[in-house]
């Protein structure tokens, strides 16, 4: 029989041997699906790789019109096809949700940040340093809004990898309760099964929500990306 | 020790009020989506994903609250 005594327990490391763990297991899954998808639309186009292509290249068209725009496309399709296909992982029965990991989460958020603040530096120099001065201030205000620009700056690269770790942590933890709920329910008395049978509706609408948002967040960490790509590169 | 596994739960319960905002948050934005879309129908592809978004980032903050209160519940 497998208990659950606590709803945080699935998401614990287990080390299969002293280096594969079930968080770079993943992560090497990914790589894997990744590569076979890909060589196959070499030969026959792929209806899910194209639409995730299509999708990532509208969304750096429309908000970075520059010539320079088609550079970018390769680095946002792997982000979008990273946390898609990583979240889609997690959500299967008994599947590890990597991205409820802090550390990795906010670990990419705050690369891209570093990445995108290296790009801007070498593509403006010291003009780059406009992005933090608002447009039209009084020049008295300058110094101390450049430091509120800098922090809000700055705290992207916390508060993007935050909310996709938040959301799926709180997403799994939400399952797991309502899930353990069932089963105490189920051996408690005759009369509480009954009523377990009716909370399986209540699981099945969450369970789908959660799917829901595995997708809608990664379209939103994308969505993120490129307009923080874009702030960089045009200053306003 | 009876006092810190009270204050636990205090602590928890106390987190979840963050929601209200996030609930707030939501209902602006779908009000909004629901609001231009009847003044004009035709913009309901462009104003979807953009409806989307700001519920993503409002609802994420709600989430905070609740990631709050479970680790509490749960972690602490």
């Amino acid at each position: 029989m497998y208990f659950i005594t606590n709803p945080l327990e699935q998401f614990e490391l287990h080390y299969l041997s002293m280096i594969l763990n079930n968080f770079n297991y993943i992560l090497l899954l990914f790589v894997v699906v990744l590569l076979l998808t890909l060589n196959s639309t070499l030969t026959n186009p792929n209806l899910a790789v194209d639409g995730m292509n299509d999708l990532t290249n509208g969304l750096i068209k429309t908000s970075l019109s520059t010539k320079s725009s088609v550079n970018y496309e390769t680095f946002v399709f792997m982000i979008f096809s990273l946390l898609i296909i990583t979240n889609i992982f997690g959500m299967f029965p008994m599947g590890t949700a990597i991205n409820s990991q802090l550390v990795y989460t906010i670990g990419i958020s705050t690369g891209i940040i570093i990445g995108t603040t290296l790009l801007g530096l070498k593509l403006h120099k010291m003009n780059f340093f406009a992005l933090f001065l608002p447009n039209g201030a009084p020049v008295a205000m300058l110094i101390v809004l450049f430091f509120i620009e800098l922090l809000s700056y700055s705290s992207r690269a916390i508060s993007l990898g935050l909310r996709l770790g938040a959301n799926t942590l709180s997403g799994h933890l939400l399952v797991e309760i309502v899930a353990s709920l069932i089963y105490t329910f189920g051996s408690l008395s005759w009369l509480t099964m009954l009523l377990g049978f009716g909370l399986f509706g209540l699981l099945t609408m969450i369970y789908l929500l959660e799917l829901a948002i595995a997708v809608i967040q990664a379209y939103v960490f994308t969505i993120l990306t490129v307009n923080y790509l874009k702030d960089v590169i045009m200053l306003h | 020790m009876n006092i810190i596994i009270a204050a636990k739960y205090i602590g928890a319960g106390i987190a979840t009020i963050g929601l209200l905002g996030s609930g707030i948050g939501i209902a602006i934005v779908f009000a909004a989506l629901i609001n231009s879309v009847s003044r004009n129908p035709s913009l309901m592809k462009t104003l979807f994903p953009y409806a989307i978004l700001g519920f993503s980032l409002s609802e994420s903050t709600g989430l905070f609250c609740l990631m709050i209160s479970f680790i509490l519940l749960y972690a602490v």
